[in-house]
């Protein structure tokens, strides 16, 4: 009886992990087809289908910036790792962000309105950076160091960073869970692009309150799962002098690879049928991707730094995890689609309704474990 | 999972105040001992299984560590308020220290899924170092032929409760 009743309590609570290892040709296609996705996509106006019905086939509008800057910045990547067509598409979608580039007092910012974000001015840098790397044009380099500045202007002394900044009166009390890892990204980024412009004063200070204050002040519970923080470790450590790693940073990624692994394991737990009871329905693909692309990225920085595979095991298999869950959740087949396989195929679906953000941090993530598995740490 | 985290939970897994209080008159010296190293026996082999089974059964090591802090709370809440076990009869002779000593008393669920999880994340040899020590209050309340208050068997679940508790924690955080 006393076994029965263990087992049965136990089986409710730990339910078998529906993991794999995909094949580096495996996560190859399924990026080429998000980036075909994003080329399919792409309006006139250099906006994307921004959210999609399959059940009816319906475009449910609404558009968001900061997620347009992180498709740039992600089909550049994907430029980088050699995807066919996704710097075009890339250079497609900046027409939408010269047009809503706004003037405000501490300098450029992309946004609408009064009020524009500081979140979508990082990703739109870091977009812009991976193209100078990458293409080794330096059209931009203009407006990226002006673009820098802005974000270094809403770096507040302790380091805390403004969410939004108002046109005419700069950067507002505002904070955000995301935008604070972003800005810090774009600055570190830029840093290594553009050395002398002093972008690594506030990148340092951002990072000392990432690490020490943001989640005490900002979200005492639960903590920040920070992908974007893990981008920005990830482009410090590869400065000329990178910051040294104390204890309190130790003690930082330890805990997000905690949290990054936890939520991979119970993700893997969704598997359909009497799970949706226990666990409830598959979280959204970018959710996914963001638990890859901090697995990720935090990976290629403990490679950089000597960690041996033995060591990483563990981070290993749920990278690989992450990657599964995304590459068999994917739409990858005309005969899959619903409706319209020009608005399916390449897509990741949650209770049929897509979003381009899912398909960025989707495709982002399996590159970037991609480069995991090769040891590449560019 | 530290050594000393897995130690307490094997402990609280094979609660010496149940294991007293299921023990049958007239046990000997010799029963308690084939009773132990017949548990060491099971823990070994439920170690050395570990792998292909949490393999067959997919369950990572730290969602093991989480099943065997669960199957430790349902057992220590049951210490802590179910009735305690009444002596059960015995197999004749030292077959006595394998049932109902050895099976199901010290051996009880929630400490085959820590032998299992233990063993994922720190091998066999050092989980059944730990059974070995944490089978030691047993072996001595059983040898002396204490029978336990009801109190005591209560506060040993409590204890169980936390230690399961801990055991879940460190599941959830582990990589």
């Amino acid at each position: 009886m006393g076994w029965l009743l263990v087992g049965g309590v136990v089986s409710v609570a730990v339910h078998p992990e529906g993991c794999g290892r995909p094949t580096d040709a495996e996560l190859t296609e399924a990026s080429q087809l998000a980036v075909d996705w994003f080329a399919a996509n792409l309006e006139p106006d250099g906006r994307f289908l921004y959210r999609y019905n399959r059940l009816d086939g319906e475009n449910e509008g609404g558009y968001n910036d900061t997620r347009h800057a992180g498709v740039m910045w992600s089909l550049w990547q994907a430029e980088a790792d050699g995807m066919s067509g996704a710097g075009a598409t890339a250079e497609g979608a900046f027409g939408y962000v010269q047009a809503r580039l706004v003037d405000t007092v501490v300098g450029p910012a992309f946004g609408r309105g009064s009020v524009v974000g500081s979140g979508s001015t990082g990703l739109l840098v870091a977009a812009l950076d991976e193209r100078r790397i990458t293409t080794g044009q330096t059209d931009h380099d203009e407006l990226l160091v002006a673009l820098g500045h802005t974000l270094a202007a809403v770096v507040a002394d302790d380091g805390s960073v403004s969410a939004d900044i108002h046109v005419v009166d700069g950067p507002t009390e505002s904070r955000s869970p995301f935008f604070t890892g972003e800005v810090l990204w774009a600055l570190a980024r830029l840093h290594l692009s553009f050395p002398n412009e002093d972008f690594d004063e506030p990148a340092l200070r951002i990072r000392r309150y990432l690490v020490e204050d943001r989640d005490e002040i900002e979200s005492p519970w639960p903590p920040v799962s920070d992908h974007w923080g893990a981008y920005a470790f990830e482009t410090m450590d590869r400065w000329p002098t990178p910051p040294e790693i104390d204890e309190a940073e130790e003690d930082w990624r330890s805990r997000q690879l905690g949290l990054f692994s936890l939520q991979v394991r119970y993700e893997s737990q969704r598997r359909g049928g009497i799970t949706r009871l226990t666990r409830g329905d598959i979280a959204l693909a970018a959710g996914v991707g963001t638990l890859g692309e901090g697995l990720g990225n935090h990976m290629l920085q403990l490679e950089r730094n000597g960690a041996r595979t033995a060591d990483l095991g563990a981070l290993i298999e749920r990278a690989d995890c992450a990657a599964h869950l995304l590459v068999s959740r994917q739409i990858s087949d005309d005969a899959d689609a619903r409706h319209d396989p020009i608005h399916e195929v390449g897509a990741w679906f949650r209770l049929h309704v897509t979003q381009m953000d899912d398909q960025q941090h989707a495709l982002s993530a399996l590159l970037l474990l991609r480069d995991t598995r090769n040891g590449d740490p560019s | 999972m530290t050594l000393t985290l897995l130690v307490l939970a094997m402990v609280a897994a094979a609660n010496p105040f149940r294991a007293a209080a299921a023990r049958a008159p007239h046990t000997t010296h010799r029963l308690v001992g084939v009773a132990v190293a017949a548990t060491l026996v099971l823990v070994l082999l439920a170690a050395m299984l570990s792998g292909p089974l949490l393999d067959l059964v997919d369950v990572s090591g730290p969602n093991a560590r989480i099943a065997g802090g669960i199957a430790l709370l349902v057992v220590a809440l049951k210490d802590t308020f179910a009735t305690p076990p009444a002596p059960e009869p015995a197999l004749a002779g030292l077959a006595g220290g394998l049932i109902p000593m050895a099976f199901p008393v010290l051996f009880s669920p929630a400490l085959a899924v820590l032998a299992i999880a233990g063993a994922s994340e720190r091998g066999v040899v050092v989980t059944l170092l730990a059974a070995a020590l944490a089978l030691i209050p047993a072996a001595v309340i059983l040898v002396s032929g204490t029978r336990p208050r009801r109190m005591w068997l209560s506060t040993a679940g409590v204890f169980g409760a936390g230690i399961a508790a801990l055991v879940v924690l460190d599941g959830v955080y582990a990589i």
